[in-house]
């Protein structure tokens, strides 16, 4: 579960984001939506510890994100924007190296390692410096290591951008397995087809406000049919 | 073709910033001071010929063309040597094929564009060198208008065939398979290359008989045109510059059809040796090495000094600029033996430091050697960007450190002791190498090793506290992290500090004429504390990465 309450960041004089109040219960998958710049990756950064909010409090499976900064991320598994990742290590030795920090026992790195390079077929890749890569074996690479210590709560920040149709596939049915078992789901795109099909509640953003938030059939009953014109609806005001 | 060029030549030069009215008054400024700066050094090269073809003229010596392409032939050397960084850089480093590859272009126009580029810059750095030769031999020589004009056509084309030799090298090193692309084979390809260039030069300048001092200039001009003469096609430029008459204007014809004969060798090669292999993809495959390697477990302090060793070592950028100091030792070492091989055993360095090793007057300053010597080695220690930019080189990456869930303290510590286990194995190697050379005792040595590491360690830390707090974390290339970093300049600054109170409590000792032993364990102990409270103060103080937006 993630509870932000009155969270508030300021870069200089521009408001990223302005009193956010969110709860993302166990179970659920939330899509968190909004145009360029309206403060989605601002939210995620501070939730996962990256950025600290100027004010209000963030908390992981209860766990206070920047009272108990350790414990809440050991809960976390997140996925940034860009994947930015050592270039000069090989896949494997970067899983290693996220495994150790997480503290992953010998026989679960390995099941959890196989499995998941298995289904975004990056198997044969492990061995490669990552500089080798393409985008979209770097989003693999980041997801595989972000997913080896089966974190509980997920923060996906556009995590589809470069995976091709089958790694795509295979991540919305593991975000559906996994918000299944009773584990949260927190992830930002730009793909309303996407976040229409897959989300159990949607919150919009815009400029650093959250505009919109509830279920897809509570959003059509209020506003419009589809999340598009939804979308169009409420970040045009 | 033009517009491509045109293009290249903006963005290589940043030539925008002077239409930015902004920022264009800071580069011209900046422009200015570095020309003011080289000013002195260049009046002096000029003064320096205009002397040479005065001394010819005063003892009526009849030389005048053997400067004149003697420096032809120092201007192509020297676009040997600083054309093969240039072109590799501006062909293999730009990452801009992606863009142009796709655009309607001749593969060969993409390739001229660039080596366009470096043939502007080029020239520049020819007409530096040669044209106060061209100025001074009008002047004295009286060449006439036709020589003139010969003279400069002569200077116009003079990078094409040394730069068409470095593309060619450049290309075909490339694509030597699996060595070809690694960034360690270029560094130190180009380190030794330059270095055995040099020492190959002086030993050859040197290897002609003794002469007199009117017979200098011209065995000297001799020598190096003979070197210019082995670049394949310059000899007609030199026999232009020095034959009159309708013999002279032949060999410009031949040299400006041996120009063109290497330009259209380059163009086709390059399209098999630079385009083809980029369209095939041949790079990335290059990349692409497989390595064995275990999924273990482990404690995440030596995962982290593991990793910390892949992303320096695995760089040269990196690397180069991490060992910093340590890079003069071999360097030195080199010149000293050329030094002692050219003169014969005249000139011997260690020889001399040996013998004044055993002089009374050195054997009663010797703790101050001593303690000398420790210093001298941190500063070679600390005088890099190993632990200045150890954050900054990880760059954007650091969103990794930031959200796993390990203290900050065990990322410096990770950081920390990966640079002392760097430096100590360069700090061993020199003092084994420096034992040699100055005939001190195994427990001076002992000692120096020792406050050598305590000093590196205390600043070392104070290093990496300072790149914690403020990483520069935004840039495109490591080269940018490590080399423009302020962080590197404030960690010099406190280095200098250091070792300058060092040197003070040395000073003072001297003074109360205290023992030796009392100096070292003085000394011993106070940077022993210093390290100490940094490491405590590090202890807090690196939270302070939390606060680092990435």
């Amino acid at each position: 579960m993630i509870e932000i309450r009155e969270a508030r960041k300021q870069y200089g004089d521009q408001v990223a984001v302005q009193t956010l109040n969110l709860q993302v219960n166990d179970g659920e998958i939330f899509g968190f939506i909004g145009p360029n710049g309206a403060g989605k990756t601002t939210t995620i950064k501070m939730t996962v510890g990256m950025l600290r909010p100027d004010a209000g409090s963030i908390r992981v499976n209860g766990i206070d994100v920047w009272q108990e900064p350790l414990l809440a991320k050991q809960c976390i598994g997140y996925v940034p924007d860009n994947p930015d990742v050592y270039e000069k290590l090989t896949g494997l030795q970067f899983i290693r190296f996220v495994a150790d920090a997480y503290r992953v026992p010998l026989a679960l790195r390995r099941q959890r390692t196989e499995e998941l390079s298995a289904a975004f077929a990056m198997q044969d890749a492990l061995g490669d410096l990552i500089e080798s890569y393409s985008h979209g074996m770097r989003q693999k690479i980041v997801l595989i290591a972000a997913l080896v210590h089966a974190p509980r709560v997920w923060m996906l920040d556009e995590p589809l951008v470069g995976l091709d149709p089958k790694a795509s596939l295979v991540l919305k049915t593991m975000m559906r397995e996994h918000a299944n078992q009773g584990n949260t789901v927190f992830f930002s795109t730009h793909i309303l087809e996407v976040a229409e099909r897959l989300c159990d509640r949607v919150g919009i953003i815009h400029r650093g406000q959250l505009v919109a938030c509830g279920s897809l059939d509570q959003l059509r009953t209020e506003r419009s049919e589809t999340l598009e014109s939804i979308f169009m609806e409420v970040t045009e005001q | 073709m033009i517009t491509l060029l045109r293009l290249q030549l903006v963005a290589s030069l940043g030539l925008n910033y002077l239409l930015q009215p902004g920022k264009r008054g800071r580069k011209l400024g900046v422009l200015l001071f570095v020309l003011l700066s080289m000013a002195p050094a260049y009046t002096g090269f000029v003064v320096l010929i205009g002397r040479a073809y005065g001394f010819l003229a005063a003892h009526n010596l009849p030389f005048y063309d053997l400067v004149l392409t003697g420096m032809h032939a120092l201007a192509q050397i020297m676009i040997l040597f600083l054309g093969i960084p240039i072109l590799y850089a501006a062909l293999f480093q730009a990452n801009d094929l992606s863009i142009l590859l796709p655009l309607p272009l001749r593969p060969a126009h993409i390739l001229a564009a660039k080596l366009g580029v470096a043939y502007v810059l080029e020239l520049i750095a020819a007409a530096i060198l040669f044209a106060p030769a061209l100025f001074f031999h009008a002047h004295y020589a009286r060449p006439g208008a036709v020589m003139l004009g010969s003279g400069a056509l002569c200077l116009l084309l003079l990078p094409a065939i040394p730069l068409a030799l470095c593309a060619l090298l450049c290309m075909a090193v490339v694509n030597v398979p699996g060595i070809g692309r690694s960034k360690w084979v270029w560094h130190l390809g180009m380190m030794l290359g330059a270095l055995g260039a040099a020492a190959g030069m002086m030993m050859f300048t040197n290897s002609g008989p003794q002469v007199d001092l009117l017979d200098l200039v011209q065995a000297k001009m001799q020598q190096v045109a003979q070197m210019g003469r082995w670049i394949p096609g310059s000899v007609f430029a030199m026999r232009a510059l020095a034959l009159p008459g309708a013999e002279g204007l032949l060999n410009l014809a031949l040299y400006g059809a041996a120009v063109v004969g290497w330009g259209v060798l380059l163009l086709a090669a390059g399209e098999r040796l630079y385009i083809r292999p980029v369209v095939r993809g041949s790079g990335v495959a290059a990349r692409r090495r497989r390595r064995a390697d275990p999924l273990h477990a482990g404690s995440f302090l030596t995962t982290y000094v593991r990793k910390e060793l892949a992303c320096t070592l695995k760089d040269p950028a990196v690397a180069m600029n991490a060992v910093g100091g340590y890079l003069s030792v071999p360097i030195l070492l080199l010149m000293y033996t050329i030094l002692k091989i050219q003169t014969k055993g005249q000139v011997d360095v260690v020889g001399q430091l040996a013998q004044a090793a055993h002089s009374p007057l050195l054997q009663r300053a010797l703790p101050f050697v001593v303690v000398g010597i420790a210093l001298g080695l941190s500063f070679l220690g600390t005088s890099s960007s190993l632990f200045a930019a150890s954050y900054s080189k990880d760059g954007r990456r650091l969103w990794l450190e930031k959200t796993l869930p390990v203290p900050a303290w065990t990322l410096f510590l990770g950081k920390f002791l990966f640079g002392m286990g760097l430096v100590t194995s360069l700090n061993a190697v020199t003092v084994v190498v420096a034992a040699r050379v100055v005939p001190l005792g195994v427990g001076e040595w002992l000692y120096i090793l020792l406050l050598s590491e305590v000093v590196i360690a205390a600043n070392g830390a104070i290093a990496l506290l300072i790149d914690c707090r403020r990483p520069k974390v935004d840039w495109k290339d490591t080269v940018q992290a490590v080399k423009q970093n302020v962080n590197v300049l404030l960690a010099f600054g406190a280095t200098t500090l250091t070792l300058l109170l060092n040197g003070m409590l040395l000073a003072a000792t001297y003074r109360l004429g205290l023992p030796a032993s009392t100096l070292y364990a003085q000394l011993l102990a106070i940077n022993g504390l210093l390290l100490a409270a940094v490491l405590v103060a590090a202890r807090s103080l690196c939270r302070g990465l939390e606060r680092v937006s990435v």
